[in-house]
């Protein structure tokens, strides 16, 4: 669980990633204009900032340019030029992302650039199943389950976008990558088997026509 | 070859020719006429000699003819010293005949009283021969004259070598004083040439500086020019280009953000297990948003059709107009506590389309409510003026500077630089009113003060009243 910032002028967007951010277990704040946002960045402790590069009163580049150099920001804007993209990066930014995104890899993105500062969490508890997402462990009431790669990959996906339905496709996509050319029973195969091990039967749903969920109410440190 | 390498050899090689040729024919006719000279002297001593023999030789052979060999020796003796030889026959018999040529060289004499005359060489030696058959009755006396000519032919060498000399060192002379100036009239063209390079690398900013008066100044300062109306012109297509680019830009931005949203929204509701009011809230969103994307892609769809056309004429009434676009406003104006007025004394007609003069005035009137704060006045104004018919909205509210006047009507321009949407509104609005005033043939124009308000007015002159 990240406490993220998230510096966005459009309402609609702020909430929009301020929900899904809720719902995968991190805390966010909502700033809606440069100063503001540099503001609370100064005074808060934020594991990450969200940053429009086009921010009224105060561009993007120029708060990252204000804050210290370790704080992980990650951009977000709808210019996807080349040179812009180059900008961005040059300044130092530990992603860019562009409009329109899909919700999922904004996620991803957040949790790939938490994982790299070591502001993700290192254990995350959900019903009986305590997972050390750092050594790839999974435990049970104490006691460790072993888990084939594959199993935690499937699992981490699933954690990162937790209260989040996903479709079998999506999952084979991000949990056995792009090349795979299996098919998605194999998803149903190993949601059964993370079930079974980590006693998560209610936990991880089925939803009805489009995939599975897992449920968490946020219980992580 | 370079250009004053041609010039150059063109011309040292014509020069040299002409010096050349003329040289010879000179010499020819010179030579020539020297030749004349000297064999006419030679010619002379013959003549006088010949007369004198022949008197001689006539009296000789009336008293004594046996004696004439006597003669022919005396005079022999004589011309020798004078440098003349002689040979005389007498019939088949030679009297004399020492001289340095053989006597098969003696050309045939002519007829009595005749002579011939040529030119003979023997060891490398040349001779003038001149034989005469005398006028002396009885056997043929002839009477041949071998003058040493080879002088002549030695100082015509000579003359020829000189002036063969004389002419090379001409011709170096030239060559060393042509080069020099070729070089120099061509410098001019050299950097012109360099100049043009710079022009052809894309430096329109090179000028070839100063200038000679000739025609290559004149090109010069033609193509100077020439170069100063590319750079102008290059910059100005740069300066469009940068603008097209901002426009997408903007238009891009414009229209990712609500397909973000809309996308992002129908997702969330999808995945997550929301109650219904977080259902609700999600769902306001996308239909807000999604009518942004609406209004805003119907506004670009008519100013790109409205581009360059020219709206219908039809009669529309002033009045209605005003009171139309009062009403279409009045909801938004009653929650923002800003008062609209319509000011239209006259019945007033101008021609136009209706939908279009009704947008455009909207677009206006809103953009005057939402400037002004709680308590402001809106007014729809028409009336009659002497240029024509003017329609004007004015408000009091927030006005606008400078700059931002500068780019009004520019499409996506708004005065707050990171766009945001509190104040409502793309940016295209005025860009579509420009378009529309244009396609009637009218004028926007503004005039604001900052904190006083702003004055939008349309002008509908007399030539655009009869649909021109």
């Amino acid at each position: 669980m990240a406490h993220i910032l998230i510096a966005e002028d459009e309402k609609s967007i702020s909430e929009l990633v301020l929900r899904n951010l809720r719902l995968v277990g991190h805390t966010a704040t909502q700033a809606f204009d440069g100063v503001e946002a540099l503001h609370l960045a100064e005074s808060q402790s934020f594991d990450l900032i969200l940053l429009d590069v086009m921010l009224p009163r105060m561009s993007g580049f120029e708060i990252k340019q204000a804050l210290p150099q370790e704080q992980p920001v990650i951009f977000v804007t709808a210019k996807s030029d080349l040179s812009s993209r180059i900008a961005g990066l040059g300044y130092g930014a530990d992603d860019y992302i562009i409009k329109p995104f899909e919700i999922l890899e904004l996620l991803a993105r957040v949790e790939a650039v938490l994982r790299r500062t070591y502001k993700n969490t290192a254990q995350i508890t959900i019903g009986a199943a305590t997972i050390d997402v750092n050594a790839r462990r999974a435990y049970v009431n104490g006691s460790e389950t072993v888990l084939t790669p594959q199993e935690f990959a499937l699992l981490e996906v699933m954690l990162c976008n937790r209260n989040l339905a996903l479709s079998r496709e999506k999952l084979l996509e991000l949990a056995w990558g792009f090349d795979y050319e299996g098919d998605t029973r194999t998803v149903d195969v190993h949601v059964q088997r993370l079930r079974k091990k980590l006693c998560l039967e209610t936990e991880i749903e089925t939803v009805y026509k489009l995939g599975y969920r897992l449920n968490s109410k946020g219980n992580e440190r | 070859m370079k250009f004053w390498q041609k010039a150059y050899t063109a011309t040292l090689v014509l020069v040299a020719a002409t010096l050349v040729l003329s040289g010879v024919i000179f010499l020819q006719i010179a030579r020539r006429a020297s030749f004349q000279a000297e064999t006419g002297k030679f010619l002379e001593r013959q003549h006088s000699v010949a007369l004198r023999f022949t008197e001689d030789a006539v009296a000789v052979l009336l008293r004594k003819p046996a004696a004439l060999a006597q003669l022919a020796k005396n005079y022999e003796e004589t011309q020798k010293e004078a440098g003349t030889f002689l040979c005389i026959t007498q019939g088949e018999e030679t009297l004399v005949a020492a001289m340095p040529l053989p006597k098969e060289a003696i050309p045939t004499a002519p007829e009595e009283g005749q002579r011939t005359h040529a030119v003979r060489t023997a060891n490398g030696q040349h001779y003038f021969v001149v034989t005469a058959q005398l006028p002396i009755e009885g056997d043929a006396i002839i009477l041949t004259c071998v003058f040493s000519i080879e002088p002549f032919y030695t100082q015509w060498r000579e003359t020829t070598r000189v002036v063969l000399l004389l002419g090379a060192c001409v011709i170096a002379l030239l060559a060393l004083v042509l080069y020099f100036v070729m070089r120099s009239l061509s410098r001019p063209l050299e950097q012109l040439a360099a100049v043009a390079q710079q022009w052809a690398d894309g430096n329109y900013a090179a000028r070839s500086g100063k200038r000679t008066r000739d025609e290559v100044g004149q090109l010069a300062m033609t193509l100077d020019n020439m170069a100063a109306k590319v750079e102008q012109n290059v910059s100005e297509l740069e300066g469009m280009v940068e603008e097209k680019q901002q426009l997408v830009d903007n238009l891009s931005h414009e229209l990712r953000t609500p397909l973000t949203a809309v996308r992002g929204y129908a997702e969330y509701i999808q995945r997550t297990s929301l109650t219904e009011e977080e259902t609700l809230e999600a769902t306001d969103y996308i239909i807000s948003e999604a009518s942004r994307l609406s209004a805003m892609s119907e506004r670009l769809l008519q100013m790109a059709t409205l581009r360059g056309e020219q709206a219908r004429r039809r009669p529309v009434s002033v009045e209605t107009l005003l009171r139309n676009t009062a009403r279409s406003i009045s909801v938004k104006a009653m929650a923002c506590s800003v008062s609209v007025r319509v000011v239209c004394p006259a019945p007033l007609t101008i021609y136009g389309e209706a939908p279009l003069l009704e947008s455009l005035l909207i677009n206006l009137a809103d953009n005057a409510v939402k400037s002004c704060k709680k308590g402001g006045k809106v007014r729809l104004c028409g009336e009659q003026t002497s240029n024509g018919v003017r329609l004007a909205v004015e408000d009091n509210g927030a006005g606008m500077d400078g700059e931002t006047l500068k780019n009004l009507g520019d499409a996506f321009y708004r005065p707050d630089k990171a766009r945001s949407r509190q104040n409502g509104g793309a940016g295209l609005g005025l860009a579509l009113c420009r378009s529309i005033a244009e396609a009637h043939g009218a004028a926007l124009q503004f005039s604001s003060a900052v904190d006083k308000g702003t004055t939008v007015s349309i002008l509908f002159t007399a030539s655009q009243q009869h649909g021109d």
